[in-house]
């Protein structure tokens, strides 16, 4: 029995998810989790960032926010750490190729889940009505099927003039529904700092 | 005497000044010899042989595709596949077009209302855009490595959008072509990254049944509606912007809704197309949401004799409502 600590911790997280792990190590790290409350948030935390990816409806409206302060308090990584530190001989000869695709599986894991995000959310879009639509993600059945009809229309219309790419869900970002279109209006004349708030998103606070 | 100099010296300038900036300065071409511009342009992209990558910007999304296209004794052989995503990919031979995606296969799509293929964009009639559009040469630009001649149509009346055209000098194989608004704003765009165009090319390098075999689980969705938009009896067409005719009719069946089939027409200028829906009113038929004006496709819709009619294109905003506003339900009074 041996104690995995520090940052390859992170690392030894996102090898789980992915599969990666034997199971004498997965074992180890599981009853360390157990003991540790900070280890499981930090566990919850790289699920959550697969789960931003899948666009997950467990993912909260504020994830984003919560997640920009974590990635604010992580250590700026100079120069890749040696394998050194995961240089553990349950790991196979596979894993270690594995550990030195990723420097720091954590930021890379972050900067993954924030092109994921912005995916998401539409990128870069500074409109009022994108972000109307994070105060109320849930669409009603009747506007899901509208959404969904929209969506077909606008490829059937791309693709009977030969064009063959379809609208995905950066596209559908831009659809308003009576509801978020008066969310907008109102958004609109309290002047809220819609822009500086989508800021945050790309650029660390 | 030192300002009288100067002055003349400024003239002097000046004059060079214009001199140089001549060729660049954009010119509208006479209409003979747009016409001859348009049928070189159009010959050369169907009975060229050429090969070639080029990247297709929409909607804020990029895509590069690949195509090969064939003119022999036979006709017109093309092949375009996406090069990145999941397979999609469209086969041409002369006027049989077919497009396959992964959730659907659409075929007998109509050479008149497919105005999207790059880069044979102009229509088989090149000659009729002329009622619709003034040629302007804007000079030469550098596009996949060569001094392309730019293009620009612009459109007579407030229906249509702007186009950009570049041609290879040399081949008259267009190299470049995006559609503009009003702004200037691009709302699609195709470049060639890299093209070559040869002297002859084999069909059979196309390998045709071998490709179209991956999307052979995949389902044909489509059958000619019977229902004819300018002469149904149910259905009045008046008013719709000059140019634009109906080029196709079918039927589509909705993905979501099982049951839901609708009826698709598309309207063409050649240049621009639109579609409209019909779709038959169930008792609770979701509200279409509006599309955000940042996007540049335009919708327009209403209901009438227990239809909804949507208008879609990435028109300007008075062609989508006006050929709205031309579709009619006919009143019924003998019955």
């Amino acid at each position: 029995m041996y104690r995995i600590e520090g940052d390859s911790m992170n690392e030894y997280f996102s090898a789980w998810i992915d599969g990666e792990l034997d199971k004498e190590t997965a074992d180890a790290l599981y009853q360390q989790t157990q003991l540790d409350v900070t280890k499981q948030q930090d566990w919850s935390m790289c699920h959550l960032i697969g789960d931003a990816m899948r666009d997950h409806e467990s993912l909260s409206a504020d994830f984003m926010t919560k997640f920009n302060q974590r990635l604010a308090a992580e250590p700026i990584l100079i120069a890749p750490q040696a394998a050194a530190v995961l240089n553990h001989a349950a790991l196979s000869k596979r894993q270690s190729r594995w550990k030195t695709y990723t420097a720091s599986a954590m930021a890379s894991c972050a900067a993954v889940a924030v092109v994921g995000w912005l995916a998401i959310s539409g990128a870069a879009s500074t409109n009022p009505a994108v972000l109307a639509n994070k105060t109320q993600p849930i669409l009603s059945v009747a506007q899901k099927e509208g959404q969904a009809r929209l969506v077909e229309y606008i490829n059937l219309n791309q693709h009977s003039s030969g064009g063959m790419g379809s609208v995905d869900g950066v596209v559908q970002a831009n659809f308003i529904t009576p509801a978020q279109e008066q969310a907008s209006l109102a958004e609109k004349t309290t002047s809220v700092p819609a822009a500086s708030a989508q800021l945050a998103i790309g650029e660390q606070p | 005497m030192i300002a009288s100099f100067a002055r003349r010296d400024w003239t002097l300038i000046l004059c060079l000044g214009l001199c140089i900036m001549q060729p660049v300065q954009a010119e509208t071409l006479s209409k003979s010899a747009a016409e001859k511009w348009l049928l070189r342009v159009a010959t050369a992209s169907e009975k060229r042989n050429y090969t070639g990558v080029y990247t297709y910007q929409y909607a804020g999304q990029l895509e590069n595709y690949r195509i090969a296209h064939v003119y022999d004794n036979k006709g017109v052989a093309e092949k375009r596949e996406a090069l990145d995503g999941p397979p999609k990919l469209l086969i041409r031979l002369d006027d049989n077009i077919t497009l396959y995606l992964p959730d659907k296969i659409m075929p007998n799509l109509t050479r008149k209302s497919v105005t999207k293929l790059f880069p044979s964009i102009l229509p088989e009639k090149p000659l009729d855009l002329l009622d619709n559009y003034r040629l302007q040469n804007m000079g030469t630009e550098r596009i996949a490595g060569i001094e392309a001649q730019q293009m620009q149509f612009i459109p007579l009346d407030k229906f249509r959008h702007s186009y950009r055209l570049w041609v290879d000098p040399r081949s008259d194989l267009l190299v470049k072509a995006g559609m503009y608004d009003a702004k200037g704003l691009m709302i699609e765009q195709f470049t060639f990254t890299q093209f070559s165009v040869l002297d002859k090319l084999d069909r059979q390098s196309l390998a045709l049944p071998n490709v179209v075999q991956q999307f052979a689980k995949t389902k044909t969705q489509t059958a000619k509606a019977q229902l004819l938009l300018n002469a149904s009896d149910d259905w009045e067409l008046k008013g719709v912007p000059e140019g634009f005719d109906l080029v196709s009719q079918n039927k589509r069946v909705l993905k979501g809704k099982k049951d839901q089939t609708v009826t698709h027409f598309v309207f063409s200028d050649g240049l621009s197309s639109v579609s409209v829906f019909l779709a038959p009113l169930s008792e609770d038929q979701a509200v279409l949401p509006r599309l955000n004006q940042r996007s540049q496709t335009r919708m327009a819709e209403k209901r009438a004799a227990e239809f909804e009619i949507t208008v879609i294109g990435d028109v300007p905003e008075a062609t989508v409502t006006q050929i709205l506003n031309s579709i009619t339900p006919r009143k019924k009074s003998q019955k």
